[in-house]
Formats: structure tokens, C-alpha cells, sequence
């Protein structure tokens, strides 16, 4: 008997020895990832959020590609190359009857969101932060996630915000909570937000921040915002803030001699601001894949676009560098070479369209010589005759189409315009006004299954 | 030790006593034979009952046991699967006393011994549901890895090959799927030891992954056993919900060293071949539709051909816009001849004959201290798919050592190495591409030798030639125990399981397919140990109370560390390593998770004269999954039954010669889920070479065990001394708070989070039944099994879960209240407009119309959900027939009743031509002419069709399938004698031979989806790879 009871107590202790610890056997904590408690809790924490929006605006559905390709798919500006298969939210958007669980939709809707959650999520912190090195970063952090909530809310707004009804998306500035439901705020609103954050953190910008948002860039990107809503005044006068000369003079317009050096790794100093792109870090790459030969291109360039710069150049004997150095001829189909350097950076705002923004708000105030000027620097550069006479809106609509192409901005422009999309095959007659329904996004089902305050646009 | 040497000290004194005292001793003699068959039973056990005393019978069925002291004597004859006899003798000194036994075959096996959790079984007294694998059956099919031979063998277990890819995963589902986002796959537990399971081989572009089970011999497989309901499966608390799949491995046994040597070679074949267009099949129905659309003129569309396929430049330089009209007719005309004449059959260029290879030996045996099993085997599979192959050897070493009589202890060791060669299949290319959008009209090679167009991504032949694949894994699968019975009735067990696997993964991917080489090296390290502490209780009072109890702790521990390295740009063809690609482009990472279960266990029984059995257990488990106030769950089972035929008022009912009663309920836990997901957390990334942090995960500190409430009765019976046998069960399972993905707007900056909601209920019936038709020199025995399930969700607090939401690829399966896990968001296709050659569907108002692209709400406000991906019953049947040492095993399995989307259906049998994809032959009755009746609609060149999600792709999946046929001879026992053999047997293997299928795709057969994603998107086909059937020839022998 003696000898189980001494094992019996043996085991008994063992057990109780594994009782007194056992939380710790089972308590892990991970050792990859930040818990999210001490994650925005010191300036470092701020700061390193704040490089994860800007690495989040490099995604293939924000600027690293479908917010440019989207629009150029919905507005007849490429067409499919048979290089590579298109995937069917492509064809969709070709076909414009994108559905409601459409992947790119859905997928910019969800990286913008993200994007403009933490930025919201850092603004909140920031009075929070208490330590040392908070004194010297204070104003520029809340100066760069103004600028990203800005910026992004300003493109998201092109695509969803519905003409016809005056909605947008939801507009939030401060994050919601996992219970948040927001509703549809309206493209006034959206707007109103979008300057009141743009011009905020103009004033709160330093000069140069390494590559990222800068008071040049906000007060750009603000030129955009006041000329996409029609408030020419105001575009003129953000625009001449940052453009580097009165063209009327002789002193260097800023713009590179050469178009082609734009869009590299390192953006000269006519890109005010730019999505950075390196080896490392292939921020281009949906966009190669979309128009790069070599990446065998999904699109090649509607002919629309080569008659532009073949029919619109001015006169039979100059030629456009635009045209010459940016699209090639392979087997006899023609891609353009825009999107060629794997490693390059995406230019978000570049001075050549803030000339023709400004010059495009000066003949809408009637100011032609301003106007004339603004344009003839563009074109000049691109080794075209200078208009000598008064400058069209004509001119300017296709100057735009010319210089910023497959750069986010044709269709949007056709839409300011309250242009008429065409679609270029003489086989098909099919126009599509610029308000139409088949061109706006729709919201992503999924978000309207979860959030019943949302409408289908 | 002082136990041993008084042991060994009395037993050397017996002998030199004996010896001196001289001729006490008689000796006992005689034959055990088989009364059915009347042969000789080689390897039976003749022991006197009372003594140490016995022997085994020798080749010749006769046994001879000296030494038996004079005097009367009882001695028992036995053979496993045969009733014990037992004889009085009466030995008289320095005689030879001849005794023959006859043994009758034990057809209800009811003594035999089942493995249940922390223990074993007498099969009469099991009052859980517990399926035991007859391993015979399933021991010469050849396959990678052993679950996937499971298929039809117990019921209400479902086995599908995910597809068929040698080493490829296999889906198993125990009573259904219980659980939307956690794992349903079973918990597997090897001679104790909760083992390493899943899909680990993450290389991106390979989607079908490595099986972790394909490391396990089954050579060295004894016994399996499926634990069913919570009550069996109580005991693994924490683990068990979806099932407990016992495995033990083969162990020594006293006496002669024996060997046992196999061996077979086969090869194998897909086991169907889908009808796709051919070149000149695809030019006129690709012309048609560009006709239909108004596209243009034929050379228009010959020129619009991707891929280059139409060569601007083959008979003139320069910018085909500046050609002439001349120049651009001949180039027109020369272009044509050749688009016209080619035809490449690219699926044949990715198929081939596989071929297996399979050897293994082994030894066993041992003498009353120590017993061992020490085998080895190579297998080598060569699968259907070009590329993919499978190599694994692995060895094993099972030994257990009676220290004295009351301690015993052992160790069990698996090690094998593999070497697995996966492709890309599906939709990440080579075979799925292959199908799809490599076009019959494109050569494989140009005119100089070079690949045609291998940048494109449609070259499923340069992208075979320019890849290199490899994922070697070794694995070590080990435990060691030490069993002690301190006490009579008492016994205290440890155990301590260790189980690695080492993988290391290599890619490399060339510069004729893409611009840049690149190249991963990717390792993998699991390791999983466990320790438990058993204390058990046996003993029966006054021969009427059994009791038997149990107790114990157990801590299992899994680490995850792994480190992949990428690169790109090599500056020679010849390195392949990416440490040698251009430095700025070496992309390194690592990452290490880590989780444990700890456990306390215990359960009882009480039988009442072996009439009346009830039993109860109780587990209690923490888990690191779980935040700090939820980590701990309690999971308790109670059982009952009633062995009927033990009543003194059955007696009369000698039909009846078994009949037992069973019921059982409890509860058990499932946390698969991934780890930490209780945490918010944050990604560390970076930008233009600043680091950065984003948000990846918000928590949620309430999140706890997904618990299952089930219920279960059966019967098991046997009939004319158990001629025929069987049982039934009827079940009923309620899982809840179960552990999924709760959907929040993306507003928040979140797609969702980890919660416990929602409700599922599974019930089902099984049937299973075994009848010896025929017992004496012909033999036939028929096994059925036949199981029902039906799943349903009760409650998702009205969430709708796609299979994108859960981490899923495409194919419009949800997740919705009211309807089973799984079913599709489909529109109702109708059919063909006669009139237009239009696709007419199901309106919600009930009319029928086209489907309006202008609508971009027109799915989400006519789909229905529909469909069932379950089968309405699944089963096996399998009939075993021996005459004259031939054999003959017939093996059916059949699912009946499910459907299976093909979600390529709208891309590869849509008819829309200009997406370049090519089409399946079916569309060759396309719509023509108004008043054509067909279900394929008029061919166009751009349709919204790849956007359409309807019922036109869902297809009946139900097969009924030869699995696997055997025929067999073994040599009679007078040849096997000359050859000093034991047994030797020859066969010839089939699986897969035969198939009836409505489903008009590759293979019924098909889940395309893994891990989480698989119980919502499931029964999908994305251009999925069909399963192979093998054939084979073997030898084993016994020696």
C-alpha cells in the first residue's frame, strides 16, 4: 500500500506543479506582427503608419494601375492587344457593364477605405503622443494624412460620384469603429472636404519630405480638385502659385526637354508628386502588365489616340516627341513605351498639366493671351508649332489627351466636359453620354450587403 | 527490477527443479485446423491455460509443447478472427498426448480489439460510433498517401481526391461540414500522437499543394479507426470536432522472426478526356461568331488573332499599315494556309502515362522481453500530368520492451524523406491553360525551332520546358512510452510524441517565358510534440461490475518557423540559385507562429454483467488561440448501451445472435482556425525604402471555442452467427458559435474579423452492413456501407459568406441561413431562345427573359440560391470472393445526388469567341438558324456571357465509380512450403477503372478549393485537373 500512495502523491504533485503555470504554456504572443494596442503609440508608431498609406496608394488598384487603366477601359481610349487574356472584370469594364462584385471595383474601394481609415486612425492618435520627437513632426504627419485623405477622396470621388443623383461616397474623417455605417455623403460634400484637407495641409507641408507629400504637391493636387470643379478662378490661382515662371518670359518653363525622362525610378522636377517606384518595389507593375510590349500588353492604344497626334500636331512637318518617343511599332501593332521602365515611379501631378490647367481656367475667364501662352509651353515642348491664334477648347481637350495620356485623366476630362464617349469602331455606332450610368462604378455588393444605408449608384 | 530477477531467478529454479526431479514431463502435440475449410491454421497459439506454457502451430498448422507437467490440464486454442476452443487433457509423464483443435471463424469479431481514444476496445462493448477501416481491403491500392484508399469504407465519411496529382491533397468530412471558416478536415492522431497534417507547400503559382499524410508509409499501417460521434471523440475535446482518425501501426509479436516483402509496378492514365474544339473545329465556330457580331470582313478576322498568330511580317518587312492592298492579300493569303493547317492538340501535350512504383520489406517478431517491427519501403509515382511526380522512402522502427511484468516500455519511429514535382494546374496554367486559352490555331514551335510566342502565357509547352519545381520534405514521426501497472487493476501511462517536418521548396522559372528569371527558395519547419499522462483503472468485481476508468493531462505544442527567399535577374542561364540573382533584387522573409492545447482528461465505464454499459467522460482544454479570459473550454460526453442477446429472455431468438443498443451525446471543440486571431494587429512593409506599418487584423478579445453538440443512437446486430452483421446510427449535430469571418463594411478599413456566430446543423443516417454469402471453400463476402447527410445553416445572424470572403477563389458558392454550407447564388438558365439563339433565364417575378446587361443589379435581383454541393447519399459497396487461393475484390464507391458548378462553364463553353478562349466540343450544337432547339446559344464574338453566373454550368454530380479491382492468386500451402514461404500472393490492381457520370466535365470528382475556403467553395471546377487511374501488378510475400 505504501509504495502507491508515495506514487499516487507523486503524480498528484506533477499534476498541480503543471496546474500553478499552465497559463503561460498556452499564451502566445506574435512575434511578426505589431499588436495593435502599442502599434500608433509613440511618433515612430505615427510615422511608420503613415508610410504604410503611401505603400497601400501603391497598389495595383489605386495608383500602381486600375485607378488610371479603369477609365481609359470605360472611355474607348485602349483597346484589347491579344498579347495577353484579359481578366473578366477587364472585359467588364471594356464592355461597361461592370456588376456589382466587379474585382477591380471592389478591390479600389476596399484599398481606398483602408487608406483613408488609417489615416484617419493617425490623425486620432496624434494629440495622444506625448513624446520627445513629437514637437518636430506634429504638423507634417497631420499635414501628409490630410493630403492622402484629400487626395484619395478626390479620386474615388470621379468614379463613384453619381451625376445624376449628386451622391458620392461615404465621407469620413475620423475612423468609424467596427459598428460604423456610414451613408452616402454628396459630391459637394466630397468636395468641400477634399479642399478644406488640401488646404489645410498645404499650410502645414514642408518644401521637400523626402519623396512624399510636399506643400508644392497639395497646392497641385488642389489646382486639380478647383479645375475638376469648375471653379476656374481658384484653379488659376493654386496653379500659379507653384508654376515656376510667367511663360511670357524667358526664363525655363520647368518642363524636361525630353518627355521620356518623366517615367523612370527618380522623377525630375517637373513631377510635383509621384507614387515611388524601385526595384524593390515594382509600384508600376499593373500598369506594365496593361501597356508594356515586353510585359506582353493586355491593351494597345485605341486608334483614336494615334489620330490625335497624328492629325492634331499643327502643322504636316513637325513632330510630336510625344508621339515619336512614346509609342513603338512591334510586328507591325503599335504599344506605347510610357510604361516600359519596370522600376519607374507613377507620376501623380505634373507641372505640364497644371499649364494646361491654368491655361485652360484663363480662357474660361477670358483671358486668351494667358491662355495661349499656357498651352504653346506644352506644346512647344513637345515639339509642336505654338497656337498663334486663340486657343479652342478643342485645343485644350486634345493638348490633355496628348500629354496625359494613360495618366488618369481622359476620361474624367470627358466627363468635366460633358463630352460624348464614342466608341472608335466603324462597325459599331454606339455613343454614351458623359453622365451615364453604364460609366459609374457601382458599390461594391458586398458593402451594401453589410451596410444597409448604402444605395446602388 | 527486483520483480525481474525474482521472476528470472524462479523460472531458472523451475527448470533445474524440473530437470533433477527427471521425467514428470509429458509432451502435448496436434494440428489446429480451420473448420470451414478444413486447412491448417499455421500461427496459431495453443497455451495451457494456468502456466507460461504454450507454443505457436509451425507452416504445417501442427504445434508441439514438451515439458507439461503430468496431470490434468485445460488448453486453449486460438487464432485472431476465430473463436477460442479450449480442451481438457490429462497428461501422463514421458507420454505424447495428440489433441487436435477445430476453429470456427468468430464472424461478428466481437472480442476483438478497437483502438478508441488513450486506449483500446473490446468491440462488444463499444457504445460510441466508431468506424473501423478494414486495412486489408484497401493494402494494394496504389496511392501517394493512405486517406484517399478511405473512400467508400465507412460510412458517413466522405474522401474526395482534391484531384489527380500524384502526392495532391485528398478532402475528408466526418458527418459533413460543421463549420463555415474553421477546418472540417479530421483531427489524424498516429500510435498517440495528434500528427502533422495539411497543405504546406505555398509556392505562388502552384495552387494545388503538397499533402502532409503523403508522408506516412501505409505499408506500416495495422489499423484504422474513425471516431464519429462526441462521444468517441469527447476525449480529444479540443481536436475532435470534425472527426478523430486513429492510426496504429504495425507492431512485433512474439515468436519467429517474419518478413514480409511487396511489391508492385503499374502505370496509370487520366480517366477521362474532355471533347474541345480542334483547329479547324475552332476557325468555323470563331468565324461564325464573328460573323454574328458584324465584326468584319474574314480577313479582318484572321488578322485580329492574338498571340501573333497572324504574322504581319512574314512575307514583307515593315509597318503593315504602309503595305499596299497587294502586299497586304498575300500576306493575307500565305497567313491563312498556315492558320488553316495547323492543329495543335495542346492537352495531349500536357498528359502522359504515369507510371508507380511501389517496394517495401519488413521483419517482426520477438520473444516475450522485447518485440520489434522494422520495416522499409520506396514508392515512386510518375502521375498523368506532365511533371508531376512523387518519390518517398521512408522507414520505420516499432519496439517495446517488457522491462518486467508490470512496466513496459516502447518507442515508434517513422522517418521518410520525399520528393514531390508539382505544376501549375487549373487556373494557374500548364494543363488548365492547356484546355482553355492555348488555341488549337497556335503552333507549338516557329518555323526556326523556337517557341512560338512563350512570353504570352498560352505556350503551355515553353512554360513546362522553362520551369523547375521541387518541394523535398523529411518528416519524423516518433513517440515514447513507458506503461507502468503499479498496482493490479491500476496502470499509469506517459507518452511523448515528437512529429517534424522539414520542407524546403525550389522554384526556378526561366527567360524564354518572361523577361527576368526568377527563382524561391522557401523552408519550412513544423514541430509538433506532445506529452500526456495516463492514469488507468480496470477491474470486475464478483464477475458482474466492470469498471473501468481513466485519467489524464495532456500538452501538445506546434511551432511554425519558416524562412523563403526570393530573386530575380540571374546573370547566367546555368544558376538557378537565388542567391546568385542581381542583389537589389533578393527579396528574403521569415515568419514564425506558434500555438498549444492544453488538456485534462478523464473518463469511466461501468458494465453491469456485460449487459448494460454506460460511460462518461469529460475534457477540459486551453487553447493559444483564444484571448487570455477565453482560453478554456469543457467539453463532456456520456453513453449508453445494452447488449440485448445477454438478456436470458433473448435466448429463445437464436436467429439473433447479437444485439446491441446504443445512444450517446456530448459535446467537443474546434479552434482550427489560424493563430492570434484575437489580437488587433499590425504588418510591418515599406515604402521608397522607409518602413511602414499597416493595419492587418482587429480584435477581438471575446473570441472562443466553436462548440458541437451531438447526438447519436444506433444498433449493431448480428444474424446467424453473425453470417450477416451490421449496424446503423442515426445522428444529429448542432454546432454553434462558430468561429467565422464576421463581414463588416470596408469603411471601417477592415474586410471583417474573427467571431464566434451562427449555427449549423448536420444530421444523417448510416448504414452498414457485411454478409458472408458464401464461408466454406468458396468464399464471398459482401461489405456495404451507405451514409445520408443533410447540413444546413440555422443561423449566420443574416450574413451572407462567399467563398471570397473566407479567402476562396471564384464559383458563386455561399454561405446562407436556410440553405447547406456551400450551395450556389445562381441564376435559373431556361434555355435557348428558339427564335434568337439567345440565353433566356428565370426571372424573380417568375417571367423569362434575356439577361439585361444594362442592369447592373439584374444578378443580384434574379439569382436564387440553389443547389446542394452535398450528395444525397454516399457510399461503397465491396464484394471479396476466394476460391482455390484465387481472389477477387469488386469495389464500388457512388455518390449520389450533389451538384458541381463549373465555373469555367461561362469562359469554356459560353460560346462568346473573341475572349480567345478555345471551347468544349458541346458547342458545336450551337443555335443557327431560328426554330433550332439547343442549349447552346447563339455563338457571338464579345457577349456578356463570362459574366453570367447561372444554372446552365451546374451539373449533376453524381457517379457511380469501380474504385478499385483486385484479382489475386496465392501459391497453395504445399508449393509455398518448397519455397520455404509463408504465403505468397501475386495480384493485379485496377482503380478507377470505370465511371457512369452525367457530369459533362473532366471528372465528377472534383474540389477545387483547400484549407478554410474549402467548406464554403466547394464541388467547383476551375479547369480543374481530372483523377488518374492506375493499373497494377504486385507480389507480396511472407517468409
Amino acid at each position: 500500500m505504501k509504495f502507491k500512495t508515495t506514487y499516487i502523491a507523486a503524480l498528484v504533485l506533477l499534476t498541480s506543479l503543471l496546474f500553478t503555470s499552465c497559463e503561460k504554456w498556452i499564451d502566445f504572443e506574435p512575434t511578426t506582427s505589431i499588436n495593435s494596442d502599442n502599434a500608433l503609440t509613440s511618433t515612430q508608431g505615427l510615422q511608420t503608419a503613415l508610410i504604410g498609406c503611401y505603400d497601400r496608394m501603391q497598389s495595383g488598384d489605386l495608383f500602381g494601375g486600375y485607378l488610371y487603366v479603369s477609365g481609359d477601359m470605360l472611355g474607348f481610349n485602349v483597346k484589347k492587344s491579344g498579347e495577353y487574356a484579359l481578366v473578366y472584370e477587364e472585359i467588364q469594364m471594356m464592355n461597361r457593364n461592370m456588376s456589382p462584385d466587379n474585382r477591380i471595383v471592389n478591390s479600389m474601394w476596399e484599398q481606398a477605405f483602408w487608406t483613408i481609415n488609417q489615416a484617419n486612425t493617425i490623425l486620432q492618435a496624434i494629440p495622444e503622443v506625448k513624446d520627445a520627437d513629437i514637437e518636430a513632426n506634429r504638423d507634417r504627419i497631420r499635414g501628409e494624412c490630410l493630403f492622402i485623405r484629400g487626395l484619395v477622396y478626390f479620386e474615388i470621388m470621379r468614379y463613384w460620384g453619381n451625376p445624376n443623383t449628386g451622391e458620392a461616397v461615404p465621407l469620413l474623417t475620423e475612423p468609424t469603429g467596427i459598428e460604423g455605417k456610414p451613408s452616402r455623403a454628396t459630391i459637394e460634400q466630397v468636395y468641400s472636404q477634399v479642399i478644406a484637407d488640401l488646404t489645410e495641409a498645404a499650410g502645414l507641408l514642408p518644401e521637400n519630405n523626402n519623396r512624399r507629400a510636399t506643400s508644392k504637391a497639395a497646392k497641385a493636387i488642389l489646382a486639380r480638385v478647383y479645375f475638376y470643379h469648375k471653379d476656374y478662378e481658384n484653379a488659376r490661382l493654386m496653379a500659379s502659385e507653384i508654376l515656376p515662371i510667367d511663360p511670357s518670359t524667358t526664363q525655363t518653363d520647368g518642363l524636361q526637354d525630353d518627355v521620356t525622362n518623366i517615367y523612370h525610378s527618380d522623377p525630375t522636377d517637373e513631377t510635383i508628386f509621384a507614387i515611388m517606384g524601385n526595384t524593390a518595389d515594382r509600384t508600376a507593375g499593373t500598369l506594365n502588365g496593361c501597356f508594356r510590349k515586353a510585359s506582353s500588353a493586355k491593351f494597345s492604344p485605341e486608334n483614336t489616340l494615334i489620330k490625335a497626334f497624328i492629325f492634331t500636331t499643327g502643322h504636316p512637318d513637325s513632330v510630336d516627341q510625344r508621339y515619336e518617343k512614346l509609342f513603338t511599332s512591334i510586328e507591325g501593332k503599335i504599344f506605347t513605351t510610357k510604361f516600359d521602365d519596370l522600376d519607374m515611379s507613377v507620376p501623380v501631378i505634373r507641372l505640364a498639366e497644371l499649364y494646361l490647367i491654368r491655361g485652360e481656367s484663363r480662357l474660361n475667364e477670358g483671358d486668351v493671351n494667358g491662355a495661349r501662352e499656357d498651352i504653346n509651353v506644352v506644346r512647344t515642348r513637345a515639339g509642336i508649332k505654338p497656337i498663334e491664334g486663340t486657343p479652342t477648347y478643342n485645343d485644350f481637350y486634345y493638348e490633355r489627351f496628348k500629354e496625359l495620356f494613360y495618366e488618369g485623366d481622359y476620361f474624367h476630362n470627358v466627363k468635366r466636359l460633358e463630352r460624348t464617349f464614342v466608341n472608335p469602331d466603324p462597325n459599331v455606332s454606339e455613343e454614351i453620354p458623359w453622365n451615364s450610368r453604364s460609366l459609374l462604378f457601382p458599390i461594391p455588393q458586398r458593402e451594401i450587403d453589410v451596410n444597409p444605408k448604402l444605395t446602388q449608384n | 527490477m527486483k520483480q525481474a530477477i525474482r521472476f528470472i531467478w524462479l523460472f531458472l529454479f523451475s527448470t533445474v527443479v524440473m530437470a533433477a526431479v527427471g521425467q514428470t514431463t509429458g509432451t502435448l502435440t496436434g494440428t489446429v485446423t480451420d473448420e470451414q475449410t478444413g486447412e491448417t491454421l499455421p500461427g496459431a497459439n495453443v497455451v495451457i491455460q494456468g502456466t507460461t506454457i504454450g507454443t505457436a502451430t509451425d507452416i504445417n498448422g501442427t504445434y508441439t509443447i514438451p515439458g507439461v507437467p503430468a496431470g490434468e490440464h485445460v488448453v486453449m486454442a486460438s487464432f485472431i478472427g476465430f473463436q477460442d476452443v479450449t480442451k481438457k487433457v490429462t497428461i501422463v509423464a514421458g507420454e505424447t498426448l495428440t489433441v487436435g483443435f477445430v476453429l470456427s471463424e468468430d464472424m461478428m469479431m466481437l472480442d476483438e480489439m478497437v483502438v478508441i481514444g488513450y486506449g483500446t476496445k473490446r468491440k462488444r462493448d463499444i457504445t460510441s460510433s466508431i468506424s473501423k477501416v478494414p486495412v486489408e481491403e484497401i493494402r494494394n491500392i496504389p496511392t501517394t498517401s493512405f486517406e484517399s484508399t478511405l473512400q467508400g469504407k465507412a460510412a458517413g465519411v466522405q474522401v474526395t481526391q482534391d484531384n489527380g496529382l500524384a502526392g495532391g491533397s485528398v478532402t475528408i468530412r466526418v458527418r459533413g461540414t460543421g463549420s463555415v471558416m474553421s477546418s472540417s478536415e479530421p483531427l489524424y492522431v498516429l500510435d498517440g500522437v495528434p500528427i502533422i497534417t495539411g497543405r504546406y507547400t505555398t509556392t505562388s503559382g502552384y495552387p494545388d499543394r503538397s499533402n502532409a499524410l503523403s508522408l506516412i508509409n501505409p505499408e506500416d499501417i495495422e489499423s484504422i479507426e474513425i471516431l464519429k460521434d462526441a462521444a468517441a471523440q469527447a476525449i480529444y475535446g479540443a481536436r475532435g470536432a470534425n472527426g478523430v482518425v486513429l492510426i496504429t501501426t504495425k507492431k512485433g509479436k512474439e515468436g519467429e522472426t517474419k518478413y514480409d516483402f511487396n511489391f508492385s509496378s503499374g502505370f496509370s492514365q487520366v480517366t477521362n478526356k474532355l471533347d474541345i474544339l480542334n483547329g479547324s473545329e475552332y476557325l468555323m465556330l470563331a468565324k461564325e461568331a464573328w460573323n454574328n457580331s458584324g465584326e468584319g470582313t474574314e480577313r479582318g478576322f484572321y488578322e485580329q488573332l492574338p498571340y501573333g498568330i497572324y504574322n504581319t511580317n512574314l512575307l514583307y518587312e515593315g509597318n503593315y499599315s504602309d503595305f499596299t492592298e497587294e502586299q497586304i492579300e498575300e500576306t493575307y493569303q500565305a497567313n491563312k494556309k498556315i492558320i488553316d493547317n495547323t492543329h495543335t492538340d495542346w492537352v495531349d501535350h500536357m498528359l502522359r502515362t504515369g507510371y508507380q512504383h511501389n517496394a517495401s520489406l519488413s521483419a517482426s517478431g520477438g520473444n516475450q522481453r522485447l518485440t520489434y517491427y522494422v520495416g522499409g519501403s520506396y514508392s515512386n509515382t510518375s502521375g498523368v500530368i506532365i511533371g508531376n511526380d512523387f518519390e518517398r522512402i521512408s522507414g520505420r522502427t516499432n519496439l517495446e520492451i517488457k522491462a518486467t511484468k508490470k512496466l513496459k516500455f516502447g518507442m515508434n519511429l517513422g522517418v521518410t524523406g520525399s520528393q514531390f514535382v508539382n505544376v501549375p494546374t487549373g487556373w494557374a496554367g500548364g494543363l488548365g491553360t492547356a484546355q482553355s486559352r492555348s488555341l488549337p490555331v497556335m503552333p507549338v514551335y516557329n518555323a526556326d525551332g523556337s517557341y512560338f510566342a512563350p512570353r504570352s502565357g498560352v505556350n503551355v509547352v515553353a512554360d513546362y520546358e522553362d520551369r523547375k519545381y521541387k518541394a523535398y520534405s523529411t518528416s519524423m514521426l516518433t513517440n515514447i512510452y513507458a506503461d507502468y501497472q503499479f498496482h493490479p487493476g491500476f496502470n499509469y501511462r506517459l507518452d511523448f510524441g515528437l512529429n517534424n517536418l522539414y520542407q524546403r521548396e525550389r522554384k526556378y522559372e526561366g527567360t524564354i517565358t518572361r523577361e527576368e528569371a526568377n527563382a524561391t527558395d522557401r523552408r519550412l519547419t513544423v514541430n509538433n510534440w506532445n506529452v500526456s499522462n495516463t492514469l488507468g483503472y480496470n477491474k470486475t468485481f464478483n464477475d458482474i461490475h466492470r469498471v473501468t476508468a481513466m485519467t489524464g493531462m495532456s500538452y501538445e505544442r506546434n511551432g511554425q518557423y519558416g524562412v523563403e527567399f526570393n530573386g530575380r535577374d540571374f546573370p547566367n542561364p546555368s544558376l538557378e540559385n537565388p542567391t546568385n540573382s542581381n542583389q537589389d533584387k533578393q527579396f528574403p522573409s521569415a515568419w514564425q507562429e506558434d500555438y498549444a492545447f492544453l488538456s485534462f482528461f478523464g473518463r469511466a465505464e461501468y458494465a453491469f454483467r456485460e449487459r448494460y454499459i454506460v460511460s462518461a467522460s469529460v475534457r477540459h482544454d486551453g487553447s493559444s488561440r483564444f484571448g487570455p479570459d477565453q482560453k478554456w473550454g469543457t467539453f463532456p460526453s456520456a453513453t449508453v448501451g445494452w447488449i440485448l442477446t445477454e438478456e436470458p429472455f433473448m435466448d429463445n431468438i437464436s436467429v439473433l445472435s447479437f444485439f446491441k443498443l446504443r445512444g450517446s451525446w456530448g459535446i467537443t471543440g474546434n479552434s482550427e482556425i489560424g493563430n492570434y486571431r484575437y489580437v488587433g494587429l499590425y504588418y510591418t512593409t515599406q515604402y521608397n525604402g522607409e518602413s511602414g506599418i499597416g493595419l492587418q487584423q482587429i480584435p477581438n478579445p471575446e473570441l472562443h471555442w466553436e462548440v458541437s453538440n451531438q447526438y447519436d443512437i444506433g444498433i449493431d446486430f448480428g444474424l446467424w452467427e453473425g453470417r450477416v452483421a451490421g449496424g446503423m446510427d442515426y445522428y444529429l449535430t448542432q454546432s454553434e458559435d462558430l468561429l467565422l469571418l464576421k463581414q463588416i463594411p470596408l469603411t471601417t478599413g477592415a474586410r471583417s474579423y474573427t467571431a464566434n456566430l451562427g449555427e449549423i446543423k448536420n444530421q444523417g443516417f448510416e448504414l452498414f452492413l457485411n454478409s458472408k454469402n458464401l464461408v466454406r471453400k468458396f468464399k464471398w463476402n459482401t461489405d456495404i456501407n451507405l451514409a445520408t447527410n443533410r447540413n444546413e445553416i440555422i443561423n449566420l445572424e443574416g450574413q451572407i459568406i462567399s467563398g471570397l470572403d473566407v479567402g476562396g477563389n471564384y464559383g458563386n458558392n455561399f454561405a446562407q441561413e436556410g440553405h447547406p454550407i456551400g450551395a450556389w447564388r445562381l441564376v435559373e438558365w431556361y434555355g435557348v431562345d428558339p427564335g434568337t439563339g439567345v440565353d433566356l433565364f428565370v426571372l424573380n417575378d417568375g417571367s423569362i427573359a434575356p439577361w439585361d446587361d444594362t442592369d447592373p443589379e439584374f444578378f443580384d435581383k434574379h439569382s436564387k440560391v440553389t443547389g446542394n454541393p452535398y450528395p444525397d447519399f454516399f457510399g461503397g459497396v465491396n464484394n471479396y470472393l476466394e476460391y482455390a487461393g484465387f481472389d477477387l475484390g469488386i469495389y464500388f464507391t457512388f455518390v449520389v445526388g450533389n451538384e458541381v458548378y463549373r465555373d469555367d462553364g461561362k469562359f469554356f463553353e459560353g460560346g462568346n469567341l473573341g475572349s480567345n478562349w478555345n471551347q468544349m466540343a458541346t458547342i458545336l450544337d450551337r443555335w443557327q438558324n431560328p426554330g433550332d432547339v439547343t442549349d447552346q446559344s447563339k455563338l457571338l464574338w464579345n457577349s456578356n456571357v463570362s459574366t453570367i453566373n447561372s444554372t446552365k454550368y451546374l451539373d449533376d454530380g453524381s457517379y457511380l465509380r469501380l474504385k478499385s479491382l483486385t484479382f489475386g492468386y496465392t501459391l497453395p500451402p504445399e508449393k509455398t512450403r518448397k519455397l520455404k514461404m509463408e504465403r505468397v500472393r501475386i495480384y493485379f490492381t485496377a482503380s478507377n477503372l470505370w465511371t457512369i457520370t452525367n457530369y459533362k466535365g473532366w471528372d465528377p470528382e472534383v474540389n477545387r478549393d483547400y484549407n478554410y475556403a474549402s467548406n464554403v467553395t466547394q464541388s467547383v471546377t476551375y479547369l480543374s485537373p481530372p483523377q488518374a487511374k492506375t493499373f497494377n501488378v504486385g507480389l507480396s510475400l511472407n517468409f
